[in-house]
């Protein structure tokens, strides 16, 4: 099995939708050795495939409300929503990974909390700053340092 | 008058109007309305789109350059169709002819861009309703339910998918919304180090869209009692053809074929796609209403996609998608068309097999590895228009550029909006098949979805024009009478 897959999505021409493909490209700049990154518009039912090849698989989305920057994890073995739309959920792509593909694996998402999702290609200051720190904080987590996520006071995390 | 929510939380008291909102497993956000008259049967029923999107007004003032890289963003499905159709109407504007190479490459990916999408439409998002039945139980009737029995045909359609993604991402690179595809031609051309890997992967492609036309075909029996009121309608079909009549998917002419079979308008250049369709408005959606203008709204009512297609085309050039054709036309027998849109399944099967097989011609032809991939030149044109069919129908790009290439208008006309006519009536006639007044069982909610889900329609890209469109909201009470309305 390959080490860890990144994942990054959301409309790069909605402003802060596109925050996690934003974080992912900084976090493929890092070269971080076992990780592979991908970005992409919406989650599609083939990454099942993907992810079951993957150890350790970290979604970064935005997100409408919450914390600034958030993190939590779910099972794929997990009851989960269902796949509604082209596009599925972190929580229903981890659930067909388990059911298709027989993978056991933790799904870590991390979402970046959005003001702004008109038209535009850049990001909000304010989420800008929050994403640097995703960076930072999803680095760390991929070299092995998990500790680094819950000594952060900016993020909730919560065990699905 | 009363509204009821029927959806995500069921509910149903007395009611004029019935909602049901959101539509499932359709991409975008839209509702239906269905409303009754006094005797509590169905007057109407309508398929309203309440997302709003200004791509056109956004793209004002940037560089025409950008475009492939700005409208392969409006969506997440079928971003390849945008990217190479605005790559067209760039061609346009230069008034430049592109390699040989260029254009099989483009057509090479166009062709994976109908495999991933009409795999996705069928296998999982279609297949629960065929496989399981709209009766069943909504809890099980979605793709996770089909993984107790049918977990090798989802796999299948997983790897088929994917087989057109792979396509995809050899081209355009690992970015799905990479501009590969520019005015004059390609980025970059095709590694012949790819091509036998690609060619491998054709047999378990083409076994697995011939599995699905074989399990399609078991299906329509079981759904013979629907089937005369499932969008089973008289209506006009459109689709590109090329120069002798083969099914076409990235140039050709506008063929316009009526209800009985006759070809009304032929060798249309697609150009000139507003001297022959006119675009609509209704207060109650954001999502356009184009229609054929010779006949008027809404008569002049046209459907795009697999089933006007495969109706409007001479023959497939590929040998397993042309039998398949010819079964096909047989369901129509002396009408000359296929009139019901439950068969835009099997057309778009049908069309799934023909781009394996024509992938796989295109991956043998020696030009495809060519080195001479891109023209270029000047702006040499105010305006361009590109046309390519997208999985889910015509697609237009029309853009005006100023002598430095900077957009002044543009203007997309995208396929889910050309169908949107023929969605409405297709509501209207199940709802008036299955709703009594009474009651909406789940049954009922699932065929009116289902019905919807035969276009496959993709909202995220078809609602345009920012500032022009009417935002209109009213209230009623429970006895008909306007309370409140809100117009701007």
């Amino acid at each position: 099995m390959k080490d860890a897959l990144v994942i990054g999505f959301g409309n790069t021409l909605r402003s802060d939708d596109g925050v996690g493909v934003w974080i992912a490209d900084k976090i493929a700049d890092l070269e971080i050795p076992g990780v592979d990154v991908r970005t992409c518009h919406q989650l599609n039912v083939d990454l099942a495939a993907d992810i079951a090849e993957y150890k350790k698989v970290v979604c970064i989305d935005a997100s409408s409300d919450g914390n600034p920057v958030a993190y939590r994890q779910c099972k794929s073995e997990a009851p989960s929503l269902l796949p509604n739309g082209h596009n599925i959920g972190p929580e229903a792509l981890a659930r067909m990974a388990y059911e298709l593909y027989g993978a056991t694996i933790t799904f870590n998402l991390f979402t970046v909390r959005g003001e702004s999702f008109e038209f535009g290609h850049t990001l909000s200051p304010s989420v800008e700053n929050s994403a640097r720190r995703a960076v930072n904080a999803i680095a760390a987590f991929l070299r092995q340092q998990s500790s680094a996520i819950s000594n952060m006071p900016l993020f909730s995390t919560e065990t699905v | 008058m009363n509204n009821v929510v029927v959806g995500e939380g069921q509910e149903m008291a007395m009611s004029q109007t019935i909602t049901i909102s959101p539509v499932t497993r359709i991409e975008g956000h839209a509702k239906i309305t269905i409303h009754l008259d006094e005797q509590g049967a169905v007057e109407d029923a309508r398929f309203h789109v309440n997302e709003f999107r200004g791509f056109e007004k956004f793209c004002e003032g940037r560089l025409m350059w950008e475009m492939g890289g700005i409208t392969s963003r409006i969506c997440g499905i079928c971003p390849t169709s945008h990217l190479v159709t605005s790559a067209k109407a760039g061609d346009d504007i230069l008034a430049i002819e592109i390699p040989e190479t260029a254009e099989k490459l483009r057509r090479l990916i166009i062709l994976a861009q109908w495999v991933q999408s009409h795999a996705l439409s069928f296998f999982h998002l279609s297949s629960p309703d065929f496989l399981l039945g709209f009766d069943a139980d909504p809890s099980a009737r979605n793709v996770f339910g089909l993984l107790a029995e049918h977990k090798e045909f989802i796999k299948r359609g997983i790897r088929l998918r994917k087989f057109g993604q792979e396509v995809i991402e050899i081209l355009g690179g690992r970015k799905i919304h990479t501009p590969w595809a520019v005015a004059g031609g390609v980025r970059e051309p095709f590694e012949p180090a790819k091509k036998d890997y690609l060619l491998n992967w054709i047999p378990e492609a083409k076994e697995t869209a011939l599995l699905a036309l074989d399990e399609l075909k078991k299906i329509h029996s079981k759904f013979k009692r629907d089937l005369p009121n499932f969008g089973n309608f008289r209506s006009l079909f459109v689709g590109l053809v090329a120069k002798d009549g083969a099914l076409e998917y990235y140039d050709g002419l506008l063929r316009i074929m009526d209800a009985a079979g006759n070809t009304i308008a032929d060798k249309l250049d697609p150009k000139r796609y507003f001297d022959f369709f006119g675009e609509a408005t209704e207060q109650w959606s954001y999502l356009k209403f184009p229609y054929y203008k010779p006949l008027g709204y809404p008569d002049g009512m046209y459907r795009v996609g697999p089933l006007a297609r495969v109706n409007v085309c001479d023959y497939i050039e590929t040998p397993r998608a042309e039998a398949e054709r010819i079964l096909f036309k047989s369901i129509a027998a002396d009408a000359g068309v296929v009139n019901n849109s439950f068969y835009y399944h099997y057309a778009r099967l049908i069309e799934l097999l023909f781009a394996v097989e024509k992938i796989e011609m295109l991956l043998n032809d020696p030009a495809i590895v060519g080195e001479h991939i891109r023209a270029k030149a000047m702006i040499n044109r105010s305006e361009g228009v590109g046309v390519s069919e997208a999985p889910r129908g015509t697609l237009f790009h029309h853009y005006w550029v100023n002598d430095d290439g900077v957009l002044q208008k543009v203007n997309l006309v995208i396929a889910t909006a050309q169908n949107n006519l023929a969605m409405n009536r297709t509501v209207r006639q199940i709802a008036m098949r299955y709703i009594d007044g009474k009651k909406i069982t789940e049954g009922i909610l699932n065929r009116v979805e289902a019905g919807i889900r035969c276009y496959d329609p993709c909202l995220s890209c078809s609602t345009h024009a920012i500032g022009q469109m009417p935002l209109h909201l009213q209230l009623f009470n429970a006895h008909n009478e306007l309370l409140d309305e809100v117009a701007r």
